[in-house]
């Protein structure tokens, strides 16, 4: 979880030990009382970031003030709120009112909408009279947990949650850290820095076939290099002014360099700025005339919806000169709000996310992808089998992602060996011929 | 400026304007007007938004294939005109790539209004009959700039302060100590408000909300004279955090009196989700019924989730969301209603409706429908036939200069009738 600066300097006691003294303190006074613990740890991480639990915590604010109650935000996002029995039906209503924020998390699908059991997976309700020794138990579990997750417990991290903390944290990208990276752009080497990704075709069983491959910076690399520590997602705005920079050397690379990147079918990614600027217009310059066919612009939605006079402007423009269109950066939330084919966009590439199964389901999602066009679609970011099997269910048949790129690798391992058993092959019929 | 029209294909390198020497190129074929013509193209007169650098650099490139293949010469002018030298050439290929720029324009009501007549879009001088016209044209022009080159140096001692949003772009180190000023700069003085109103069915206007908003012109003067603030869509985005940050900070002090009437507030989805919005809602919550915070399009489409989230969040505590930076185009493109504002905020031009079928103004009437004309606000409603535009969609929420003084009327006469009633 991401901590403001202020809060990682300060280390008030826990809200664990809190909880724990408080239990304690109840034993004396705790007729009427009723807790409930509502398990926020349980929904899916988008929806359990610093924003989401202040949210969350602030429902329970009402009848805080009225000193109804007393709410711990536990370490694990968790919250634990011991109330007086008179306030039920306030607490409940809050409760109903979280259930409504977070209705599309998964953790609620196939609830039957039961709000009166005692427990589901949502939160768990608590008489303190008859409940007293199963709190005490839990608080206790829950402050060595917390304790645990303080000191030794980094070690059962996961690269990947690893690398979302740190994410997370980090420096911010202020304006001034802007200005200086943007400033080390002009003169680092990008070209190590260069990723080729393919979008294939994917269909049935048969074996991956490239359509083109994405060229683009590793952004990571590039923060490694550039600016190490500092967050790059946790400002939007300033982190889509460094991508028009990035833009520029891009195009000036791949105008200089004839030979290795501008090869077969490839993609790039430009803000619409670029593509109406200067330094574009040398690009179209040095590609042969013939090449730009088989070169896909790909343009971000954002940047679509800021100003769509530019963007028509700048797609008639590209189409005339012969570059084909692709609207990058949707999801399966922000799929319905483009309409492909008005926007003259040749194809679109949404960001595959296991969510829709569960949150749009099979039928849903097909007509989301027939709305869009079947065969314009590419599901990107694809980490996984699943995305190829719900894509493929739904309609979809290109495809674009580390899931896809082992596929790529498998097959021409594949192809290799089968290769090498053929000259063998022949090399034993060529020995048996000589045998003869 | 680094990137003004002056500076596209012109040569500026060189001492002289593009106006002379097409000027010279005019006079040089005095004595061989055979099979020549020149075309001029009028993008000076397209609307100020689509003639940008980018515009006329684009519309320059446009004639690259007859520039290499045949005998034309073009020349990029000052204001953003493009005139076309051509010889032994048919006028039928000239045409062509012109229906083709005329294409990449048809947004404009320059280009979409003159189909046919063509008269306002291009200029065509036959060197037959009309060179004179055209010698005298282009003499005129080329005296003209090069006026206008010599008093630019003059003036420039005094400009600093541009009109409207001129000035140099905005910089990411320029950006920062702007963002620093903010932070020491009392924003109260630089909030105002403007109305917007509900026209009632005999006529007569009710106030909806006043909008709180900071003045980014006075802005502009007070911390970054010589800047344009507004230049990158990106970085401003960017100052509209910094900004929100103290107006909530600003009001959360000042708090709302209960007999203030409802309020909007502009704020990024990021803002409604920070700290800073929480201490708002802690000093504010009681007035939130009264209070419609304003969402921008390109912030709430660069993340519809968090977007979904704070919507839902903002309803629950009582306020109400607009949806705001919506113009008739984007309704073209997209359902706002996907988004379940409560309001939806459209900006009025004058190029919609002249660049508008009645095809299209038909679709636009028929999504206004299926949303609810009771959630639309027309915004910038500079004069009456912006009003009787967005009326004959049902629209009858609005806000813009033109209801400023319909406003301001009305209180002046309130005013009047009182001392009348005193005297």
């Amino acid at each position: 979880m991401a901590l403001s600066p202020e809060d990682e300097t300060y280390q008030p006691a826990s809200q664990e030990s809190l909880l724990l003294d408080y239990v304690h303190r109840l034993e004396s006074h705790m007729e009427g009382r009723r807790a409930v613990h509502v398990h926020l740890s349980e929904l899916a991480s988008d929806n359990r970031r610093d924003h989401h639990i202040r949210i969350a915590s602030s429902t329970f604010e009402p009848l805080v003030k009225l000193l109804e109650g007393q709410l711990f935000a536990l370490k694990n996002s968790d919250l634990f709120f011991i109330y007086k029995g008179d306030s039920q039906n306030d607490v409940e209503t809050s409760i109903l009112k979280l259930q409504f924020l977070f209705g599309d998390d998964p953790l609620f699908e196939g609830e039957s909408g039961d709000t009166h059991s005692e427990s589901n997976a949502f939160r768990t309700y608590y008489d303190v009279e008859r409940n007293y020794a199963d709190i005490l138990q839990l608080v206790r579990g829950l402050v060595m947990d917390a304790q645990e997750s303080e000191t030794g417990g980094e070690e059962a991290v996961e690269a990947k949650t690893e690398f979302v903390v740190r994410e997370e944290r980090g420096e911010a990208l202020t304006p001034r850290v802007l200005g200086r990276v943007e400033d080390a752009l002009q003169r680092a080497d990008l070209s190590n820095m260069v990723r080729r990704q393919f979008v294939c075709a994917l269909i049935g069983e048969a074996a991956p076939q490239p359509l083109f491959s994405e060229l683009f910076i590793s952004i990571q690399d590039l923060r490694e290099t550039l600016m190490p520590g500092v967050n790059l997602t946790r400002s939007r705005w300033l982190f889509q002014h460094l991508t028009e920079t990035l833009d520029r050397r891009v195009l000036a690379m791949l105008s200089k360099s004839t030979d290795r990147s501008i090869t077969g079918e490839i993609s790039v990614n430009l803000n619409i700025s670029t593509l109406l600027s200067p330094e574009f217009m040398a690009f179209d310059d040095a590609v042969i005339a013939a090449m730009r066919g088989s070169i896909v612009i790909e343009l971000q939605k954002v940047d679509i919806f800021a100003d769509l006079n530019d963007y028509m402007f700048a797609r008639d423009f590209a189409k005339e000169r012969g570059y084909r269109i692709c609207i990058d950066g949707l999801t399966h939330e922000t799929l319905a709000f483009v309409d492909r084919e008005k926007l003259g966009a040749d194809m679109v590439k949404m960001i595959w996310n296991s969510d829709i199964i569960d949150n749009v389901g099979a039928k849903r999602a097909k007509r989301l992808i027939k709305l869009a066009g079947a065969s314009k679609v590419i599901f990107c970011r694809c980490d996984e089998e699943a995305a190829v099997d719900f894509g493929q269910e739904i309609g979809v048949n290109m495809f674009q992602g580390r899931y896809i790129e082992n596929l790529i690798a498998e097959e021409s391992r594949r192809r290799d060996m089968e290769m090498a058993r053929r000259r063998t092959q022949n090399l034993d019929l060529l020995e048996e011929g000589d045998g003869e | 400026m680094a990137d003004s029209t002056g500076s596209v294909v012109t040569i500026v390198s060189e001492e002289r304007t593009p106006e002379s020497s097409l000027f010279d190129h005019v006079e040089r074929v005095t004595h061989a007007r055979g099979e020549r013509f020149a075309v001029l193209l009028n993008l000076s007169k397209l609307s100020p938004h689509h003639r940008r650098p980018h515009h006329i650099r684009i519309a320059a490139r446009t004639f690259d294939s007859l520039l290499n293949t045949r005998d034309v010469q073009l020349y990029v002018l000052g204001n953003g005109d493009i005139a076309l030298m051509c010889k032994d050439i048919p006028v039928d290929d000239v045409d062509y790539m012109i229906d083709k720029l005329r294409m990449l324009f048809r947004n404009d009501p320059l280009a979409a209004r003159t189909r046919s007549g063509d008269v306002e879009f291009t200029s065509w001088y036959d060197f037959e009959s009309e060179f004179d016209i055209f010698f005298e044209l282009t003499q005129a022009r080329a005296e003209a700039a090069n006026k206008i080159a010599a008093q630019s140096e003059d003036a420039s001692a005094g400009r600093g302060i541009g009109a409207g949003f001129a000035g140099q772009p905005l910089d990411p180190y320029s950006l920062a100590k702007i963002d620093d000023s903010l932070l020491r700069l009392p924003i109260g003085e630089l909030m105002r408000e403007q109305p917007a109103v509900i026209v009632g069915a005999d006529g007569t206007e009710d106030i909806l909300f006043q909008e709180q908003f900071v003045s980014i012109s006075d802005l502009q003067r007070r911390l970054a004279p010589g800047f344009n603030l507004v230049s990158n869509p990106w970085l401003f985005q960017h100052l509209t955090e910094t900004i929100d940050k103290r107006v909530l900070a600003a009001m959360a002090r000042a708090g709302l009196g209960d007999d203030s009437g409802p309020i909007s507030v502009n704020l990024n989805v990021k803002s409604v989700l920070s700290k800073d919005f929480q201490r708002f809602d802690d000093a504010l919550t009681q007035h939130s019924g009264k209070i419609v915070i304003e969402m921008q399009q390109i912030d709430v489409f660069s993340d519809v989730e968090n977007f979904t989230l704070a919507r839902n969040w903002l309803r629950d505590r009582g306020y109400r969301v607009l949806l705001d930076g919506l113009n008739p185009l984007a309704l073209q493109y997209f359902n706002p209603g996907l988004l379940d504002a409560d309001f939806y905020k459209v900006a009025w031009g004058t190029e919609f409706v002249e660049a508008e079928t009645t095809e299209i103004h038909t679709e636009t009437g028929a999504l206004v429908e299926k949303v609810g004309p009771e959630r639309f606000i027309l915004g910038r409603t500079d004069s009456e036939e912006a009003m009787s535009w967005a009326l004959t969609l049902g629209v009858r929420r609005f806000q813009g200069f033109f209801i400023d003084q319909v406003v301001e009327r009305k209180a002046e006469k309130m005013l009047q009738a009182r001392l009348d009633g005193r005297a």
